[in-house]
């Protein structure tokens, strides 16, 4: 058996062609960014869809639509449900983007809600309380702080000025949308006696169900518990999903070429030098594998470099990217599971993009390339 | 009293395949006593260091046997030729080859990772062979800190730190002033005659040529000749 070429050889072979070598970390660095971003974000967006989600709630909409911002509900379902034992009833008139900030850019979202919304959304009210007036406006923080309204301003729903109200803090969801009182917002939207759909608190989706079918002007709704709601419309994170999954394997590629490249550059930059370790005595698969040992530390130093800068992108708020793109603040989480997958990932592509360069080191010719190098 | 033979060539031949082959040793035989240091010259492509790389281990003949110190090194397998080679061979390059991230210490102790000795051990070996070449204050400096002549005595100190049967030598002095070289030349004398190293080189250098015990030299392939080293007579 023969001896592994010491480490400090190999580690200081990177120092000594640092250029080559910093080129190899900063190409594994994007692509452990890259897909830090992909993979952090797709968890922040199912986080945000589980913060939305209640699960003691249920929520009645439209069965052909399955997203509220496009369901139509008649009311009478509101009374149908309420006259059920202990349940709260919270009606709703949701619109993906009616309201414009004062910047004239930022499109709000507005949500009519009458007063059982309390009772069914977890709100937290850091100024004001919830509107009861006609063109009276609640506004989340995150709307307020992005458009610096508060209470007092005045909010452009529908062309129609709002007076602010109150600011609450609750899921990323909602504390990007605007809520105003519901019936004043049927009235200056044309939509009167219409509604989005109903959040429903303290009955079982087979009761509702069985509420709704005793009705036949009810009979195209449908019941689902929030969370299953959410889990819907999670169609759009998986799509999110698989076009990082796609964009991931496309940066692999470069980065296995790029790197593979950069390394066999390396490799023949230091031929006079593995010709001499042959020369000595050091077998092929000493060279093989300090070769590949070094490809794998530069894997390492890009993955290490990538999370870092994926730390960074956790303070880079990413908007418009839930269902209905609405305008809401979608942080990126990037967490030990996303790092160890991605170093894992790096590593692979690491040793996958040595293994041409690394048979090159083993098989240089000694007497050869000795006979000539200076 | 004759020594005994450590290197015998018996009718090797080496030709490099191609289109059209290139035979580069024909025929040669050649018998090299323990403790000899012999010059090998001859003019360029005369075949001298073909026969130097069959010797180290670097490359085998297409026709013949190689014998080094009772080993037939020209059959066996390319991991076997490695070990031998990493045990029983010390070789010096005319540019020197030391691994220029390494320190002078580090690169004598190279071979001796082939070895399983202790690291302290590995370190005892290599500085004592860097006090031999005269090195020891230097022991800690990278080559690109080294003379010309300094490198190749680290060379020297890496050639015979794994105390081997044989140093091989390419041209030792060719890149060196003439002080230096000198230097060198004494200091592969003394491993031959104090310590009984085999030395073969390979040379251009008349006064490297004058300085081995005995020369042979080759011409398309041959040897055409072999004679002791020139004595100084002192006419009174």
């Amino acid at each position: 058996m023969t001896s592994p070429v010491p480490v400090r050889y190999a580690v200081r072979s990177l120092v000594r062609r640092r250029g080559t070598a910093l080129l190899c970390v900063a190409v594994f660095a994007a692509e452990a960014l890259m897909l830090l971003g992909c993979l952090g974000l797709l968890r922040g967006m199912r986080g945000f869809m589980r913060s939305a989600a209640d699960p003691a709630n249920l929520i009645v909409l439209e069965r052909a639509v399955g997203m509220l911002e496009h369901s139509r509900v008649p009311a009478a379902a509101a009374d149908a449900l309420a006259a059920l034992p202990g349940t709260v009833v919270s009606p709703e008139l949701v619109f993906g983007d009616l309201a414009t900030a004062p910047d004239g850019t930022t499109s709000v979202p507005v949500r009519g809600v009458g007063p059982a919304a309390e009772a069914v959304r977890r709100v937290r009210w850091l100024a004001g309380a919830l509107p009861t007036h006609d063109r009276e406006v609640a506004l989340g923080d995150a709307v307020a702080k992005a458009t610096g309204l508060d209470v007092g301003g005045t909010l452009a729903v529908d062309g129609t000025p709002y007076r602010v109200v109150g600011r609450f803090a609750a899921s990323p969801l909602y504390e990007a949308e605007a809520w105003a009182a519901l019936r004043g917002l049927q009235r200056d939207t044309g939509n009167e006696g219409l509604l989005s759909g109903l959040v429903v608190r303290g009955t079982t989706v087979d009761a509702a169900l069985a509420t709704l079918r005793a009705d036949p002007r009810l009979a195209e709704l449908d019941v689902r518990s929030e969370v299953d709601y959410f889990k819907s419309q999670a169609h759009q994170a998986r799509l999110f999903a698989l076009l990082a999954l796609v964009f991931g394997a496309t940066l692999g590629l470069g980065v296995l070429f790029g790197s593979a490249n950069t390394m066999r550059l390396f490799v023949e930059a230091r031929r006079a030098e593995l010709a001499t370790l042959r020369a000595l005595g050091f077998a092929r698969h000493a060279l093989f594998a300090a070769t590949l040992l070094q490809i794998t530390l530069l894997g390492l130093a890009g993955a290490a470099v990538g999370a870092v800068g994926a730390l960074g992108l956790a303070f880079v708020p990413v908007t418009q990217l839930t269902p209905g793109f609405r305008t809401v603040t979608i942080a990126v989480a990037v967490g030990p599971g996303e790092v160890a997958v991605v170093t894992l990932v790096t590593l692979s592509l690491a040793s996958i993009a040595g293994l041409v360069p690394a048979v090159r080191a083993s098989r240089v010719a000694v007497a050869e390339v000795l006979s000539h190098a200076t | 009293m004759p020594r005994e033979p450590i290197i015998q060539l018996r009718d090797v031949w080496r030709t490099y395949p191609g289109p059209v082959p290139v035979p580069v040793l024909r025929g040669v035989d050649l018998t090299i006593a323990a403790g000899e240091f012999v010059a090998i010259v001859g003019p360029s492509g005369s075949g001298k260091s073909t026969l130097l790389n069959l010797l180290a281990g670097l490359d085998r003949p297409t026709k013949g046997e190689v014998w080094v110190a009772g080993t037939r090194i020209d059959v066996g397998s390319e991991d076997a030729l490695t070990r031998w080679r990493g045990s029983r061979v010390g070789i010096l390059f005319q540019f020197y080859h030391l691994i220029p991230v390494l320190r002078a210490v580090e690169n004598v102790e190279l071979p001796l990772l082939l070895r399983r000795l202790p690291p302290p051990d590995r370190r005892a070996r290599a500085e004592r062979a860097l006090r031999l070449v005269g090195l020891a204050e230097r022991a800690h400096h990278f080559p690109s800190e080294l003379s010309g002549g300094q490198q190749q005595r680290v060379a020297i100190a890496r050639a015979i730190v794994t105390d081997p049967v044989i140093v091989i030598a390419d041209e030792p002095t060719g890149d060196l002033d003439a002080e230096s070289g000198a230097a060198v030349l004494d200091l592969l004398a003394r491993l031959a005659h104090e310590h009984g190293k085999t030395i073969v080189m390979v040379t251009h250098d008349p006064k490297a040529r004058d300085r081995a015990d005995r020369w042979v030299a080759l011409e398309k392939g041959n040897v055409t000749a072999s004679a002791p080293r020139p004595r100084i007579q002192v006419v009174s």
